[in-house]
C-alpha cells in the first residue's frame, strides 16, 4: 500500500493538495447528494410547488399538465436511475475521504474507482430508457402527447466513454498496488 | 523506498494493452460520432429543435428556428464540444500510452489531466452554452422578443463530479509514476 506518510519520506508530501482538494469534494459530494433527493421529492410529491420548480429535464416533453397520479409514477420511474446515481456518488465521497485520509494509491481505492466507472456506465446506458418510461408515466394522462427529444444524446456517449476510461484506470491501479504490496511483502 | 516497482506482470499487461486498443478505437468512433450527430443536429431543423428542448427545457418549444438562428448556435455549440473533443483526443493519447505498456508513465498521467480538465470545463460551460443558444435562436424572433434562458442540468453536477475523480486519479497516477521513476533511478 502507498500512502502519503510514505511518499512524506521522499519530498514534503506532493500529495498535499490532492488531500485538501479531496476534503472539499466530500463537502461539495454530500452536498449534491442531498440536494439531488431533496430536488426529486419536492418536484414529484410536493404537488404545490411542482408546476413552477419542475426540472428542465422533465419539462422538455412538452406537457402542458402533469397529474397527481403521473406525478407520483414518474417518480417511481426516476427510484432506479437515482438510486444508482446515489450510490456512485456515495462511492465517490468514500474515495475522496480515503485520498484526503492520505489513502492514495490502495486497493481499496482502485476498487472504488471500478464500482464508480460500473455506476456511470450503467447510468449511461439507463438514461434513454428511463427519460422514455419518465416520457410516459408523465403523459399517461394526455395519449396524444408525442416524445420529441432524442433517443440518445451526445452526454450519453461521452459518460459511457468516461466510465469505460475510469474501469481502465481502476484496473491497472489495482493490478500496481497488487504488485507494489506483494514486492512490499517480499523485501 | 522499496516496493514501488508498478509494471504489471506479462498478462496483465497484455490485457490491459488490449483494452486500451479497444478504447482507443472507442474513443476514436466516439469522436467522429459527436462531431457528426452535431453538425446533422444544426442542420436538421427538428433535430435543433431537440437539441433546444434538451438544453432549455420548456423554454425550448417556443424558439424559432430559423437559418441565420441554427448558425449562430452551431458557434455557440462548437465552445463545449470543442472543449470536450481535445479531451477525448487527450484520452486517446493516453490509451495509446497504455496501449504501448506505458501504463505509469508521466506522459499519461498528463494526458489524463487533460482530458479530466475538459470534463470538469463542462460544468461551467453547459449553463452559458444554455444562454447563448438561446440568444442564438432568440435572433429570428423580432426585437423585443429576444431573449436569454439561463438553465442548469444534472449533467453539469456530473460533470465536475467526474472531473474531480478523473483529475484525482491522474494526480494519483502522476505521482505513482515519479515514484516508479525515482525508483528505477535509485535501483
Amino acid at each position: 500500500m502507498l500512502s502519503t506518510p510514505a511518499v512524506a519520506g521522499v519530498t514534503a508530501d506532493p500529495l498535499a493538495r490532492l488531500r485538501m482538494v479531496s476534503s472539499v469534494m466530500v463537502i461539495a459530494v454530500i452536498a449534491g447528494m442531498i440536494a439531488l433527493v431533496t430536488l426529486i421529492v419536492v418536484v414529484f410529491l410536493i404537488p404545490a410547488v411542482a408546476p413552477a420548480a419542475i426540472v428542465p429535464k422533465v419539462m422538455p416533453f412538452g406537457l402542458t399538465e402533469i397529474t397527481p397520479r403521473a406525478r407520483l409514477l414518474g417518480f417511481l420511474v426516476l427510484c432506479v436511475p437515482i438510486g444508482l446515481y446515489l450510490y456512485g456518488l456515495n462511492e465517490v465521497r468514500r474515495l475522496f475521504r480515503q485520498y484526503s485520509a492520505g489513502e492514495v494509491l490502495t486497493l481499496g481505492a482502485a476498487s472504488r474507482l471500478k464500482r464508480i466507472a460500473w455506476a456511470a456506465i450503467a447510468g449511461a446506458i439507463m438514461r434513454p430508457p428511463t427519460m422514455r418510461g419518465l416520457f410516459f408515466a408523465l403523459s399517461i394522462d394526455q395519449p396524444d402527447a408525442e416524445l420529441r427529444l432524442p433517443i440518445v444524446t451526445t452526454a450519453d456517449l461521452t459518460f459511457l466513454l468516461f466510465g469505460f476510461l475510469l474501469l481502465a484506470i481502476g484496473w491497472a491501479m489495482s493490478e500496481a498496488v497488487r504488485i507494489a504490496e506483494e514486492h512490499r511483502q517480499f523485501v | 523506498m522499496p516496493g514501488v516497482e508498478l509494471s504489471l506482470p506479462l498478462s496483465a499487461a497484455s490485457r490491459l494493452a488490449r483494452l486500451a486498443r479497444v478504447m482507443e478505437v472507442v474513443t476514436t468512433v466516439g469522436i467522429a460520432l459527436i462531431v457528426i450527430l452535431v453538425a446533422v443536429a444544426l442542420v436538421i431543423p427538428d433535430w435543433t429543435r431537440a437539441i433546444a428542448l434538451a438544453k432549455l427545457g420548456q423554454a425550448g418549444i417556443a424558439l424559432p428556428i430559423t437559418p441565420l438562428g441554427q448558425a449562430v448556435a452551431g458557434l455557440v455549440l462548437a465552445i463545449p464540444i470543442g472543449v470536450m473533443i481535445c479531451g477525448l483526443f487527450a484520452a486517446r493519447r493516453m490509451f495509446s500510452e497504455f496501449s504501448h505498456g506505458e501504463i505509469f508513465s508521466e506522459r499519461a498521467a498528463r494526458h489524463l489531466q487533460t482530458f479530466a480538465a475538459t470534463v470538469l470545463a463542462q460544468g461551467p460551460l453547459g449553463p452559458l452554452t444554455a444562454a447563448g443558444f438561446s440568444a442564438a435562436l432568440s435572433l429570428g424572433n423580432p426585437p423585443g422578443q429576444r431573449a436569454l434562458t439561463i438553465a442548469f442540468s444534472i449533467n453539469d453536477y456530473f460533470a465536475l463530479i467526474v472531473g474531480g475523480v478523473l483529475f484525482a486519479a491522474a494526480t494519483v497516477m502522476r505521482e505513482a509514476a515519479r515514484l516508479a521513476d525515482e525508483h528505477k533511478g535509485f535501483v
